[in-house]
């Protein structure tokens, strides 16, 4: 199953190409999803102490101020 | 629950956004964040986090931040537990390592700490991500580790462990000039004692007894980001995340969000999220007759709540700030002690890079 997903992953990344001189939009800031980490991590301090459901957007879990 | 600290711990190692080898040795950049969670059910949470980032000689980049909460509450849950208003700090330091290897690869490495008058936490992430074809699509992978030690307020004799588990894969890829999309799975499991020793269970008979959900969970999370520019100066981004879990909880999570750069140095930022769950399979406001699980966490009910929010933002040359808004509406179904609630996030960041 993993080397499905691989294999998957692999092709996904062979269709597309890109090339460096055509990223005037890829380029921009606010393309970027990791561009503001600590917004994420307080949105998600937010989120996940009131709602039941967590992950999606990192690993793991643990350690809050919600008991 | 208490099941977060790992989540953040990842995407906060992968916090600048660029490859470690791309970076220039001895650049770095420090960032305050100062933010006020207020709801109508009398509980409030002012966060203040201050991370830094350095570039070294060598592509390994250096990671440190500090993070305490200062929480105040006299909710339905506190009220009907029999207490008063409580106050506490939550204090979090951490650290984490972000290493090159060659041009298209980087490993991660970072730890937390987390720390309140009832509850202890140390948290252990590593992962690797690889760029793929030109840097048009790019492969993550993750593990992190909690051990958490639960207590209870003027209660020495209370103590109990919960272990967490979690892995993600991650997958970007652009679709043409102007979209990426990507894909996040994480699966989670925990072990241990998952409750609150403050909140008991009502039956029938007006018997109250301590709940007590089971002690192992395993989740699992799948969310497709696209992130589409239309136009140089405006971005759409929109994201759905599928949960679901062996307590019966299943959730859709739907958020949009559009960005326009006003000028070369000012952005604003519209957003809307909305989320919606079922309820734990075992989730009672009150029981009938008592169970061998039991709970009457809210967070495990059915309930859906819908958010809003603006973002104004300056980014200069060695000086960005920003100033958030957000407001939520939360509904819950069967929860007849609080019908609803409304809450404000109100936050102010600044970042000085050198």
């Amino acid at each position: 199953m993993s080397r499905l997903a691989i294999l998957v992953f692999v092709a996904l990344a062979g269709c597309v190409r890109v090339s460096a001189n055509q990223r005037e939009h890829l380029a921009k800031p606010a393309m970027n999803p990791e561009a503001a980490p600590m917004e994420q991590k307080i949105d998600t301090h937010v989120t996940e102490y009131r709602e039941g459901s967590i992950g999606g957007t990192g690993v793991g879990g643990g350690g809050c101020g919600c008991n | 629950m208490r099941l977060q600290l790992i989540l953040a711990l990842v995407v906060w190692s992968r916090a600048a956004s660029a490859q470690v080898a791309d970076q220039e040795s001895g650049k770095g950049d420090v960032k305050g964040t100062f933010a006020v969670y207020a709801d109508d059910d009398a509980t409030s949470v002012v966060t203040s986090v201050v991370d830094a980032t350095v570039r070294l000689p060598v592509p390994v980049t250096i990671n440190a931040h500090a993070l305490v909460d200062a929480v105040s509450s006299a909710s339905v849950d506190v009220i009907s537990a029999a207490t008063k208003r409580f106050q506490e700090n939550r204090i979090e330091e951490g650290a984490a390592v972000r290493a090159g290897v060659g041009q298209a690869t980087e490993a991660t490495l970072g730890y937390t700490h987390s720390a309140e008058n009832d509850w202890q936490s140390h948290a252990l992430e590593v992962g690797v991500a690889r760029d793929l074809a030109k840097k048009n699509a790019k492969l993550s992978i993750g593990y992190g580790f909690t051990h958490n030690r639960v207590g209870r307020a003027k209660d020495p004799s209370f103590e109990a462990m919960l272990d967490i588990h979690g892995a993600q894969l991650g997958f970007a890829q652009v679709i043409d000039r102007r979209t990426l999309l990507t894909l996040a799975y994480t699966l989670s499991h925990a072990s241990g004692y998952q409750g609150s020793p403050y909140r008991y269970v009502m039956t029938a008979g007006e018997f109250a007894a301590p709940e007590t959900p089971p002690e192992a969970r395993t989740r699992h999370a799948l969310t497709a980001r696209m992130l589409r520019s239309l136009g140089l100066a405006t971005t759409l981004d929109a994201s759905y995340r599928f949960y679901v879990d062996d307590w019966g909880v299943v959730s859709h999570t739907l958020e949009l969000a559009t960005s326009h750069a006003i000028t070369d140095e000012i952005t604003v930022r519209v957003r809307a999220r909305g989320y919606r769950q079922n309820r734990a399979d075992f989730y009672r406001e009150a029981y009938d007759q008592p169970m061998q699980y039991m709970t009457v966490d809210r967070e495990l009910s059915t309930f859906w709540d819908a958010m809003g929010g603006v973002k104004l933002g300056y980014a200069g040359d060695s000086f960005d700030l920003d100033v958030k808004v957000d407001g939520i509406l939360y509904k819950f179904a069967d929860y007849q002690r609080l019908a609803g609630r409304v809450a404000l996030v109100t936050s102010l960041g600044v970042t000085w890079r050198w």
